[in-house]
């Protein structure tokens, strides 16, 4: 009697594990289109800052996703997923440059000029004059982006530009606080110089707007 | 706190990320010295340029085509064990080497040619094998944008 007992509930643990793992792959699948279909935007918004073109922004956001849906199951729910996918990413970008073994420091399609990249909607808040600085700097700003190194790249871009605190970027990028306030810090710096360099009257016009 | 000391903290005292006693003796130096205090512009005029910068959208049919990749890559997981694609490879492999050597005794290709049709049709298995089940160091399928939109 207690043999059959025993049976009957290894059976029924069988059973109930074997009934519970379709539905669960299913929720994941379906849990994780979601995500793709609420990150997918800012992720390659990012990754187009990041790598300069649409093409290599697209073929990075993909590798990072696939990634990211290979190692799903280490996904700690208490991080938001797009922190999580940033960190992919940036990882991905920064293995990316040094196989290629080299910087882009040219040829930066897109800024507008790229049939794929459209730009949001103006401010409008805003003086038609910044509009049109901030449009005519925005290639400038790229090109100098291009001409960091992917770790300064990416420490500036994650800070400045998605509004991160320099904790959340040292997770992001597996580095200590120290480092991503020193990246940040000689970034801006590299930034301005840039800029000064290359497109000194507009730079100035808009900082005086700013 | 010296002028150098306080220009190596700026980006971070923009931030917010000191401690309040470092903010506020930076701030202190700021009311009294003009030149950090026109870097301190300087740096703060760059951070809002640079959170100003407009986000890129992406060409419409990304989304589609990140979720067929994703989908692409749960098929491969489906398969079942890892041992199939390795089959699947020698298989492939052993095919290869029969057809090279079938050529090389029928044909008068040269050994050169022999050789590059040889390697022509071991990148092609090979290829089979990473786009059946091979992937990355990381685990990950090699599906690249060019290789998606070639299908």
């Amino acid at each position: 009697m207690m043999r059959t007992t025993l049976q009957i509930q290894v059976t029924e643990m069988f059973f109930s594990v074997t009934t519970e793992r379709v539905p669960a792959r299913l929720n994941r699948a379906a849990l994780f289109d979601d995500l793709v279909k609420q990150t997918h935007r800012q992720a390659y918004s990012l990754a187009f800052r990041l790598t300069g073109n649409s093409s290599e922004a697209e073929d990075l956001v993909q590798e990072s996703l696939v990634r990211a849906y290979r190692f799903f199951h280490r996904y700690d729910e208490s991080l938001p997923f797009s922190s999580w996918l940033y960190r992919i990413m940036a990882n991905a970008h920064i293995d990316m440059v040094r196989r290629r073994g080299r910087l882009r420091t040219t040829s930066i399609e897109g800024s507008g000029a790229d049939g794929s990249s459209t730009w949001d909607l103006p401010d409008p808040e805003a003086s038609p004059d910044r509009l049109m600085l901030e449009s005519a700097l925005d290639e400038p700003v790229q090109t100098a982006l291009m001409a960091m190194t992917p770790e300064f790249r990416t420490a500036v871009l994650l800070a400045d530009v998605e509004g991160m605190a320099y904790e959340e970027v040292a997770e992001i990028m597996k580095t200590s606080v120290g480092t991503v306030r020193s990246r940040i810090h000689r970034g801006r710096k590299q930034l301005r110089s840039h800029l000064l360099k290359n497109a000194p009257e507009t730079y100035r016009s808009l900082c005086d707007e700013l | 706190m010296n002028c150098k000391t306080v220009q190596s903290h700026l980006s971070a005292y923009l931030d917010r990320e000191l401690s309040g006693e470092e903010m506020l003796d930076i701030r202190a130096h700021l009311s009294e010295c003009f030149v950090c205090c026109e870097e301190e512009t300087e740096l703060r005029s760059l951070k809002r340029l640079l959170g100003r910068l407009p986000a890129i959208e992406p060409s419409g049919d990304l989304e589609q085509r990140l979720l067929a990749v994703v989908g692409a890559a749960r098929t491969g997981e489906r398969k079942p064990g890892r041992q199939a694609p390795f089959v699947l490879f020698a298989g492939v492999t052993a095919c290869a080497m029969a057809i090279t050597l079938a050529f090389l005794s029928k044909s008068h290709t040269t050994p050169a040619e022999a050789t590059m049709q040889s390697q022509d049709i071991a990148f092609e298995a090979q290829r089979i094998h990473d786009y059946t089940g091979g992937g990355d160091a990381y685990g990950a399928p090699i599906v690249s944008a060019a290789s998606y939109a070639g299908r």
